[in-house]
């Protein structure tokens, strides 16, 4: 048997019931299996290449290094329109298919109120349905103190891995916090990896997004050189 | 199996969700793996991805013995990943012969097996393919030279996964020799298919950038 | 085959392999009869039809003149071509070959450098000058699974059935004279090819039909004399274990005996 623990590396095929399924018995049927796990005869069999991670002892799953996105529910995304029917947009958010956005799932939109989107405008939204016998539909209704979904105009638009995505959107991140102690900018991070940065100029738009680009194989320490290096960049 | 005898770099290209460069001895392999995406209707299947992978020479135009090898691969590679998990997609894996010294299948399929776990596809186990050429005394030469190939009477690739039992995955052979030669033969491959996890898993660690 | 049908057929197969018994009533381990006849082209200098169950393929042979390679000049050549047309089998599309065809033929052409079926020696009439080209086509007439076991039968008994002219090669005025003394090639081995359908880790089913071969995850094909193994092919699938493995080979050479019985007794 092969001894793993959490923050290890495990590959695909490895068993991993004896950490996930240690303890009670009873408490067995709290676990939960998420990314990279799956389970088979009782078994928890580890599908991807990665490191393994815990939650207070109860949720499991896999890190590992992806960039094709899988939608699932309740995902933020970003995309980009692809093409309009009589009744839908085609969104492109990076999946296996374009996602479908019917006119009326925007806030307050009716038969007559159509959205004005053109192809190949940039939406947020957010997954409504996602299996993968089917195509996606995102929607782009918003509720009370939920986040502003819709068209994103004006801005740059830059693609990155899933799990620096996944990162950056942890409130914590240093890199955003200190790129916006030196300008104001706007940024949607979906969870397809495709990030949306507005500021007051091009070109410090253009200069944010190589920021975070750059910042993606960093150490936390080198941050602060790297947001030094920027702000000389805006200065020249 | 000596630390030099393989090397491999992940994620080399930008464009394709997973890639692997590797190379064993002074045989060197590129892959690409794309997917899954929106396939062909005619290749769609709706309860199951379907597996393409496409081997290419450096020269261009393959030859029959070239689409048998191909076969090998789509095979091994087919039964290693969780098609069930991508209906309706396809995956496409793109081998690139970079240069042939020798031990080119099993380099081939190493090198596809890391690929597809640079892609974060599921797989349901790992495969490693251990070449080995049995000389004119019986001897077994595991991973031989080109040399040793060309004057050995039997020349094996086994692969193997990486499940607790052993399991044969897949067998190609040329030249004579006896069951017991194939037994013994499969006693030291999967001996050493044991060093290529190894290997894997020393890729995997530092490749993992969340350490 | 789609899912829902491979998924009822499944369960339903499995029923009766617990049993030990198979569709057409053969035991799990059991081949199906080969039959052969040779001879039955006139117009080919050699060949052979062969059926094994309902599995029929016809193998000719045609001899012609050629140059030799360059690097290798005293030998002549042996070309195995294996077709499978449209009217073998439905899955079968006509236009370009198919890869199984594709790999079939690669696989039957390893075969025959491993076992070296024969002394290509023979057919060299001049050294760098002329050789035989021996051009051996395998039609598929009907696939009904395992069909590269008969390709290989086929193949063997057309080669011994092929007679030669004796050649003379006049090397300055580059003239042939061909006698009409006629010479019957010399077959080293009798390599005899054995598929097996390997249904799930527990089931493996000898000489597959061919609704087994697409029940099956994978095949599995043992080439051997009854001594030596000179091909041990399985490309992928399901996982396949030490002891099985040598059940198989102590089937192939069972099936190897008869087959050369066969073989020899057809002459």
């Amino acid at each position: 048997m092969i001894s793993v623990d959490f923050n290890n590396v495990v590959l695909p095929g490895n068993d991993v019931s004896h950490i996930v399924l240690k303890g009670d018995n009873c408490k067995r049927s709290e676990k939960t299996i998420g990314p990279g796990l799956k389970s088979v005869d009782n078994k928890i069999i580890v599908c991807n290449g990665g490191v393994l991670r815990c939650k207070d002892d109860k949720y499991f799953w896999i890190e590992y290094f992806k960039k094709k996105y899988i939608p699932a529910k309740d995902d933020v995304v970003v995309g980009i329109v692809a093409a309009k029917t009589s009744e839908m947009y085609k969104v492109d958010i990076g999946a296996s298919e374009l996602a479908t956005l019917p006119y009326l799932a925007f806030t307050n939109a009716t038969k007559k109120n159509r959205p004005d989107i053109k192809v190949g405008n940039v939406v947020a939204a957010k997954i409504k349905m996602a299996t993968p016998f089917m195509e996606s539909e995102i929607s782009c209704v918003e509720y009370a103190n939920s986040i502003i979904f819709g068209q994103l105009e004006n801005g740059f638009l830059i693609n990155v891995s899933l799990n620096y995505a996944l990162r950056l959107r942890k409130s914590n991140s240093k890199l955003l916090y200190q790129l916006g102690q030196m300008v104001p900018y706007e940024i949607v991070i979906g969870a397809n990896g495709k990030i949306w940065i507005h500021s007051a100029s091009i070109r410090t738009t253009i200069a944010i997004g190589n920021a975070i680009l750059n910042a993606e194989h960093l150490e936390e320490e080198d941050i602060p050189q790297l947001v030094k290096s920027f702000n000389k960049s805006l200065n020249i | 199996m000596s630390e030099e005898f393989l090397k491999c770099q992940l994620g080399f290209l930008g464009n394709t969700e997973g890639s692997a460069y590797l190379s064993q001895g002074k045989s060197t392999v590129s892959v690409s793996v794309v997917g899954p995406f929106e396939p062909k209707a005619s290749k769609c299947m709706y309860d199951r991805a379907t597996v393409d992978v496409t081997f290419r020479r450096k020269t261009g135009s393959i030859t029959v013995h070239d689409k048998m090898l191909e076969g090998i691969m789509q095979s091994t590679c087919e039964k290693a990943l969780v098609v069930e998990q991508y209906p309706r997609t396809t995956i496409v894996v793109t081998v690139q012969e970079m240069q042939d010294r020798g031990n080119l299948l099993s380099t081939c399929l190493n090198a596809s097996c890391m690929g597809l776990m640079n892609s974060g596809i599921a797989m349901h186990h790992l495969y490693a393919a251990v070449s080995c050429a049995v000389t004119e005394k019986e001897e077994i030469i595991l991973n031989p030279d080109e040399t040793q190939i060309n004057s050995s009477v039997a020349y094996l690739t086994l692969v193997f996964a990486n499940t607790e039992t052993r399991c044969l995955l897949t067998s190609h052979t040329t030249g004579e020799f006896s069951q017991k030669t194939y037994m013994d033969c499969m006693d030291k491959c999967y001996a050493a298919s044991k060093e290529v996890f190894n290997f894997y898993q020393k890729v995997i660690k530092k490749s993992s950038i969340f350490n | 085959m789609n899912s829902i049908k491979k998924n009822i057929q499944d369960t339903y197969t499995k029923e009766y392999l617990a049993l030990n018994k198979r569709n057409d009533g053969r035991e799990l381990m059991n081949f199906r009869d080969a039959s052969l006849n040779l001879n039955t082209i006139h117009t080919a200098d050699g060949s052979a039809v062969v059926k094994i169950g309902n599995t029929a393929v016809v193998c000719g042979i045609k001899a012609e003149l050629g140059v030799p390679k360059a690097e290798a000049p005293d030998i002549g050549y042996l070309l195995v071509n294996i077709e499978l047309p449209s009217l073998c089998s439905k899955k079968i599309r006509p236009g370009i070959p198919c890869d199984e065809a594709m790999q079939m033929t690669s696989f039957l052409n390893e075969v025959c450098n491993n076992c070296k079926i024969l002394d290509l020696q023979q057919l060299c009439i001049s050294v760098d000058k002329l050789v035989w080209v021996l051009s051996c086509d395998i039609y598929c007439l009907n696939y009904d699974g395992s069909v590269l076991d008969a390709c290989l039968i086929a193949l063997l008994s057309a080669l011994q059935t092929v007679k030669i002219p004796e050649v003379k090669y006049d090397k300055e005025t580059e003239e042939t004279t061909v006698i009409e003394n006629y010479i019957p090639l010399k077959v080293n081995s009798l390599p005899v090819s054995s598929t097996f359908g390997v249904f799930n880790e527990k089931y493996i089913l000898a000489d597959p039909t061919e609704e087994e071969e697409q029940l099956c995850v994978s095949k599995l094909t043992v080439v051997t004399n009854g001594s030596l193994i000179f091909s041990l092919h399985k490309p992928g699938g399901e996982f396949i274990k030490d002891s099985q493995i040598q059940n198989c080979i102590k089937h192939v050479n069972n099936r190897a005996k008869t087959i050369c019985q066969l073989i020899k007794a057809a002459q």
